[in-house]
């Protein structure tokens, strides 16, 4: 039988792994440092899945908690409790295996990706703590811990990214990160503040959501946005979202885990967890499903133009982030016939799911080709690898048709879901127009989403082979990061050729098996895991036992049309791909040009970054500087100035004392005269 | 334990004398002196602490160690022990800034390197003297005592930043002294009135704190009932059934009300008085922490102090402020605190947590950057307090912990920077983490630490801070959305200096002459480490700190709370009684008009 | 006035001759600035307050009016050796009882004010006859101006 104090061990054992390699690591394990890491995730995995089995399977309370003490607590009339409680319900039930299996397959990965990293011991004492605060976030049962667990990934998260730090670009990336998400974690803040002095003074999260149900309509709005907006900075939504693709320039393996399975994924698991109770306020549903919408069109709309790998894949997250948030938005309870946030929280939870497996694949796969390629990532530097690179080439390629949705692959059933709950969404009483636009919406995005990831499939695996000098040259040094796309130059003194075409294919070669293996190992998790659990109605029965949801096999199947129509969208965009960076390459340049403003508009991500750096950095910067130097040249002096009275009062004075004994002795006169007045007639004067 | 307290006074003090007395001029044995004192008076708090929390000292919610000896007696019997006495004690809120005292002092020193030129023995005996009396207006429970302690500390430091100091240093010497003095005069002012018009003069003047908390309290208690009593025949006036039964019901409630509206005139003037006592007793208390308006003195005294002095003053002496307004203000002036903690001093908290915040932003310089950086976190601390709840107020005396940890730590890596490196501009340096690495895990704890990082000390003051005054009334909750804001600019400001000065390509300024800049000495490591380790105990067990600290605060937090319901019962009179007091004020206006009526007298019948 | 005439010597006349004594000793002390004539009309001032003095002990009947008034002598006689004592002194060095010659005690950097019509000096004094010193005389420093 499961003893729920091991819930605890969850986080415990990857957070004493990481404090043990961040110790230790530097002067005795080396290059040995991702040993805890991998038996504390094997660990916790093992013991995550004893304890679903352990949830019991009869309907109503199905999950196991367990409080191991007080963090911190106050009474009095508004007392805060925080305690290590941790609940395994059926939603962290998926989550917490998933992370775990995801981060030791990625950290084996990482054995082979980061060797010989001078950096390895710190990268792998940073990902053990990663894990400990993800497993903490998806374990908490206690709304601050939740926020420490979610405080906690931001961080490791801005450590990785930041990991190679004489990276000025790194540095940069870093920053960004941390304070796009610092800003909704201020919102995430504040809504716990509101939901807190809003019911009671509890923090516990099922009290929260059913004591939350009584607050008034604007109250919850307030509330729900906030939470929202926390999640927004978390899981990049629109406009908090443009940190994401600048935080590539972390290792790619922290980009595989981090940037695209698990972290930004948590604001929609916090979206998901209060679903029950968001779902009584419509408007705010409709934001959270806007939103979402605008984002995933908005990153598939970048993602058709980059050139570069990673960011391609990070702007496919933000889309398919922005499907989750749309199905979130579609969680809708005011639709006469039946309630749909239950069918909502499952297809947003099972894309979650299903992309984590196929997300984590493709950047994986990524990262093979970058550290077989030097870490040159520039698809027009690279080509044609499928001969050089087998295994990555299936590898990529499974990703990349799950990612398409194309039957019967993971993603069709994750994002056939998503499109019916909004399908079904729009067949409500009001708003109705508008989660149509959003199907179509999500129907486009899921045709651009196919074109983007096989306009890079085709770019680097088909075609002539294109292999950049640094893939010589870079000989496992651990410091081919360094090489961006301002190494062009270098390549064209070596080479004169400026996309440094090798004439040797030969000497470039496939990752080692360290690397290919966990690729081989999440194939079939990409391709098939979506086929387990979807038409089975595995997902929805696991899922829809957690508290506030119920099962729910209602059939939205009048909305079938909407997986023919992605389909369609789907292998259009496929062969869109094919046709223009296989069978005619010229016609895509011709294209290209002829897009103008919309291809420049694209490529520079639509100038948001600008936009919003304008908007808000710049002024605060200016502010601040203005601030500071105001404080010490005008107000101190102002200050100093008012000191400088007595001093000029006394200047005015001092002719007074002019030595001349018979003005001192008419002064006193005067004076005595004038105290005798007062003295004599006071009362009469100023009566 | 009594022994200990006075020790703590003791050392520093007798350490300052000796070194007048035997080292003069003599640098080597000037330090070892001041090590010697400073580190007794560490292994002394660091006992203390663990005494404390061991529940040996004492039952928490209660002094422990009191010494008391009377000094200037002034009431009609020698029994009657009123008049300004020695008395010292310590309690949960003291507990954490002594230990503070005694860990930061001997810290600065520490690091230090010998050839420095504040290894003087005028500095050093000025740096003992200051700590003695730091620990003296930490552990005083006597007013006048602790204003003695309190003002006199203005005078080594007074000489200390105008001897040793920078280019600017008589200048932030005068600055800081001719702030501080302004200030504290309105505090003495405050302090003899506040014992006046609680202690009142018939029986001598009392200054004792404890007593005159408990007087401050008894205060309250007939207008409390009273209040009760409305509010009964209040319920019982709706529950009648029969006419007889409302008519005596009625008839009660009247009286009752009547009675309220008479004693609540009286208070009222009590009240008045008290917010003139408030306002004056604030103007040292905010100069010394110090809050917006009059803050010039802090950014140029911290940077022209000799940065060990920095050290201490932003870490230990700005808390006295703090201490006084939860040790002297809130409890002795209840009523006032309510009217005005939140709406004035909640108002300016948070002004200085943006401006703060803002001002780091743009700040070029380390020093200039920490400077403002405490204003901001400081801020935070007063938030915590003003909101006069028990979250709050433990939150806000936890978060001076917290601060004196992490900010004592931030200024410490600026006095090691400073001892390798001629400048402490931020452009100077850039990629450091390259060569320094052990310096770059201690800076980005630190840094992680000052941001809030959940698991890291700041994290649970901070947000018990912002909780404590989100959930008081409206007013706080936008104050608390406000300074809510100040986190993503503590974390900006931060990560600026971090990545600035760690991040990017290596360029290390020229070390100082005949320096090796070197990665962290084993000495330096023998402090940091510690001191890292504070900020993970305090952040993943901050209950024991909070649990003792909470003992002190509950019964300040249950005084105010009462004066809370009583200013708030005051003002829930009936229509018909509100127009029959109208009236009333205006027949006794008339009645008032007579030359000389006994304005400050009405306040000593208070509330009787 | 004629009732005060009328009424037989009593407090009031007393008090009346005190006053008019002080009153003509601070006009006389503001107008005059002979240093000689300002002190006695200091003098005359205190005259005027023991006057004082004393028609208040006889009214009351008590011995403490007069006991102050002999102090006051006392004192004023001590007073008067001291101040002429320094008159001479002053004279000596200015040649002169001007008081508005002495303004050194002034504010730094004020100007000094200068005197329209200032006292005719006192004729010099003549050397006493002596005798000559023998050996070679000191240098005889230059006649400076008295003012």
């Amino acid at each position: 039988m499961f003893e729920p104090a091991a819930l605890a061990l969850i986080p415990l054992l990857p957070a004493l792994a990481g404090a043990v390699t961040l110790i230790f690591g530097p002067k005795f394990l080396k290059q040995q440092s991702h040993l805890p890491l991998i038996g504390a995730c094997i660990a916790s995995f093992l013991i995550s899945l004893v304890a679903i089995q352990s949830m019991g399977s009869e309907s109503g309370a199905r999950e196991v908690s367990h409080h191991a003490g007080i963090w911190f607590s106050t009474f009095g009339s508004n007392p805060v409790n925080v305690g290590w409680d941790f609940r395994l319900d059926p939603i962290s039930g998926m989550m917490v295996p998933m992370v775990l299996f995801l981060a030791t397959v990625i950290a084996v990965f990482s054995t082979g990706y980061m060797k010989e990293d001078p950096g390895y011991p710190r990268y792998f004492g940073v990902f053990s703590l990663f894990v400990a605060a993800m497993t903490l976030l998806v374990l908490a049962d206690n709304i601050v811990l939740l926020y420490a667990g979610w405080e906690g990934v931001g961080v490791c998260s801005f450590l990785l990214i930041g990991f190679w730090f004489q990276k000025p670009s790194a540095l940069k990336a870093a920053r960004k990160a941390f304070m796009v998400t610092r800003i909704g974690d201020v919102g995430l803040l504040l809504g716990i503040f509101l939901l807190w002095s809003g019911c009671g003074f509890t923090l516990q999260i099922p009290t929260l959501i059913e004591k939350a149900r009584q607050l008034p309509d604007e109250y919850l709005y307030l509330a729900g946005f906030l939470l929202f907006v926390g999640a927004m900075g978390k899981s990049a939504q629109f406009p908090l979202h443009i940190w994401l693709p600048d935080a590539m320039e972390g290792p790619t393996p922290v980009s595989a885990l981090i940037h695209a399975a698990t972290m930004v994924t948590a604001g929609v698991y916090l979206i998901a967890r209060f679903l029950p109770v968001l779902t009584l306020s419509p408007d705010l549903l409709l934001v959270i499903a806007i939103i979402g919408g605008i984002t995933a069109i908005l990153a598939a709309l970048i993602a058709l133009t980059q050139n570069d790998l990673k960011r391609i894949l990070a702007y496919s997250t933000m889309s398919q982030l922005g499907y989750m948030f749309m199905a979130l938005g579609a969680g809708r309870s005011d639709i006469s016939s039946h309630s749909l946030v239950t069918f909502a929280m499952v297809a947003a939870m099972f894309h979650l799911f299903t992309h984590a497996f196929f997300k984590a694949l493709l950047f994986l796969s990524a990262g093979s080709v970058m550290h077989a390629m030097g870490h040159v990532i520039d698809l027009r530097r690279i080509g044609g690898l499928r001969h050089v690179m087998p295994l990555t080439h299936i590898a990529f390629l499974s990703g990349a048709l799950a990612l398409s949705g194309i039957i019967p692959f993971s993603g069709y059933w994750s994002k056939d879901e998503i499109l019916v709950a909004l399908d079904a969404a729009s067949h409500g009483p009001n708003r109705d127009l508008v989660y149509k636009i959003l199907t179509w919406l999500g129907l486009i995005t899921a045709g651009l989403t196919a074109f983007y990831t096989f306009r890079a499939y085709f770019l680097a695996f088909w075609g002539e082979v294109k292999i950049p000098v640094e893939a010589f040259a870079h000989g496992h040094d651990g410091h081919g990061h360094e090489k961006t796309e301002n190494d062009l130059s270098v390549n064209h003194k070596v080479n004169h050729d400026p996309y440094g075409h090798s004439s040797d294919p030969s000497k470039a070669h496939e990752s080692p098996l360290i690397m290919t293996l966990p690729l081989m190992v999440l194939v079939p998790a990409a391709l098939g895991i979506g086929a387990l659990f979807g038409p089975t109605h595995k997902m929805m029965d696991f899922l829809g036992s957690a508290s506030g949801f119920h099962q729910d096999h209602g059939d939205h199947a009048a909305s079938k049309w909407v997986a023919l129509a992605s389909q369609v969208f789907g292998l259009c965009g496929i062969a869109i791909a094919f046709v223009l960076y296989v069978a005619k390459p010229s016609l895509a340049t011709s294209i290209k040009k002829s897009a103008g403003v919309g291809y420049n508009l694209s490529i520079n991500r639509f100038y948001l970054d600008e936009i919003l750096t304008l908007l808000f950095v710049r002024p605060l910067q200016i502010l601040g500087w203005l601030i500071q130097a105001l404080d010490r040249e005008l107000w101190d002096r102002l200050v100093d100035a008012v000191a400088r009275i007595p001093a000029w009062l006394g200047d005015k004075f001092r002719p007074v004392q002019n030595g001349l004994v018979q003005f001192y002795a008419l002064a006193m006169a005067l004076g005595l005269t004038i105290f005798l007045v007062f003295l004599a007639f006071g009362d009469r004067l100023f009566r | 334990m009594k022994e200990a307290l006075l020790a703590l006074i003791g050392i520093p003090l007798f350490g300052a004398l000796l070194t007048l007395l035997t080292a003069r001029h003599n640098r080597d044995r000037a330090r070892t002196i001041a090590m010697a004192s400073t580190g007794l008076t560490l292994l002394i708090s660091l006992g203390l602490v663990f005494a404390d929390l061991a529940g040996a000292a004492g039952v928490p919610g209660q002094f422990h160690g009191e010494t008391r000896r009377l000094l200037l007696g002034t009431g009609n019997s020698p029994e009657s022990l009123r008049g300004i006495s020695f008395h010292i004690g310590l309690d949960g809120i003291s507990l954490g800034l002594v230990f503070l005292t005694g860990l930061l002092f001997p810290a600065a020193l520490f690091l230090t390197r010998k050839e420095a030129n504040i290894n003087d023995w005028g500095f050093l005996a000025w740096y003992q003297l200051l700590q003695g009396l730091t620990f003296g207006a930490f552990l005083s429970l006597d007013l006048i005592l602790f204003y003695v302690f309190f003002e006199l500390t203005l005078i080594p430091l007074f000489f200390m930043i105008g001897g040793w100091g920078g280019s600017m240093k008589i200048e932030a010497a005068t600055k800081m002294f001719l702030y501080g003095l302004t200030g504290s005069l309105f505090t003495l002012g405050g302090i003899v009135g506040a014992s006046l018009a609680l202690g009142g003069m018939e029986k001598g003047c009392d200054f004792s704190i404890p007593r005159l908390v408990q007087v401050a309290k008894d205060r309250g208690k007939p207008l409390e009932e009273l209040i009760t009593r409305v509010e009964k025949t209040r319920e019982a006036l709706k529950n009648t059934k029969t006419d007889l039964e409302n008519k005596t019901a009625q008839a009660k409630f009247d009286e009752a009300e009547h009675e309220l509206l008479q004693k609540r005139n009286a208070a009222s003037h009590w009240l008045n008085w008290q917010t003139v006592l408030f306002l004056m007793l604030m103007a040292g208390f905010a100069v010394k922490i110090p809050i917006i308006p009059v803050h010039f003195w802090q950014p140029m005294a911290y940077r022209e102090a000799p940065i060990a002095l920095t050290v201490v003053l932003s870490a230990v002496l700005a808390k006295m402020g703090l201490f006084g307004v939860v040790r002297i203000v809130l409890p002795l002036l209840p009523e006032a605190s309510v009217r005005l903690a939140t709406p004035v001093l909640g108002t300016l908290a948070t002004i200085g947590i943006l401006y703060g915040g803002l001002a780091a932003l743009g700040a070029s310089n380390i020093r200039t950057m920490l400077a403002f950086s405490s204003i901001s976190h400081l801020g935070f601390c007063l938030l915590g307090m003003v909101s006069l709840n028990e979250t709050g107020l433990s939150a806000g005396v936890l978060q001076m912990v917290n601060h004196g940890i992490t900010t004592g730590g931030l200024w410490l890596f600026a006095l090691i920077l400073l001892e390798r490196f001629p400048s402490l501009e931020i452009h100077t340096f850039s990629g450091m983490a390259g060569r320094f690495k052990a310096m770059g895990v201690v800076a980005v704890l630190l840094t992680l630490s000052s941001v809030g990082l959940p698991g890291l000390n700041s994290f649970v003051g901070e947000i018990l801070s912002l909780m404590g005054m989100y959930a008081q009334g409206p007013d706080g909750r936008q104050l608390a959305v406000l300074a809510s804001l100040g986190l993503i600019l503590g974390a900006w400001y931060m990560l600026n200096f971090l990545l600035r000065v760690f991040y990017g390509d290596e360029r290390v300024p020229a070390s100082l002459p005949g320096r090796e800049a070197i990665d962290l000495s084993g000495r330096e490591l023998a402090v940091f480490v510690p001191i890292i380790g504070l900020c993970f105990f305090l952040g993943l067990s901050p209950q024991t700190a909070l649990k003792r600290i909470s003992a002190d605060t509950k019964p300040l937090a249950a005084e105010l709370g009462e004066a809370r319901h009583r200013a708030a019962g005051a003002s829930q009179l009936t229509p018909l009684a509100m127009a029959n007091e109208a009236h009333e004020a205006s027949a006794h206006q008339g009645k008032r008009a007579t030359p000389n009526h006994p304005a400050p007298q009405t306040n000593k019948g208070g509330a009787h | 006035m004629n009732q005060i005439m009328d009424l037989p010597p009593g407090l009031t006349h007393y008090l009346a001759v005190g006053a008019l004594l002080f009153v003509l000793g601070i006009i006389g002390f503001l107008a005059r600035r002979n240093m000689i004539l300002m002190f006695l009309n200091a003098e005359l001032m205190i005259q005027g307050v023991a006057l004082n003095f004393v028609a208040f002990a006889r009214h009351r009947g008590n011995l403490e009016g007069q006991g102050f008034v002999l102090f006051l002598l006392a004192v004023a006689a001590c007073e008067a050796a001291i101040a002429l004592a320094l008159i001479l002194v002053l004279y000596r060095t200015q040649n002169s009882l001007d008081v508005s010659l002495w303004q050194n005690l002034r504010e730094e950097g004020l100007e000094p004010i200068v005197d329209e019509e200032p006292l005719p000096l006192a004729p010099l004094e003549e050397k006493s006859p002596s005798l000559t010193v023998a050996g070679p005389g000191p240098a005889q420093p230059e006649e400076t101006s008295h003012v």
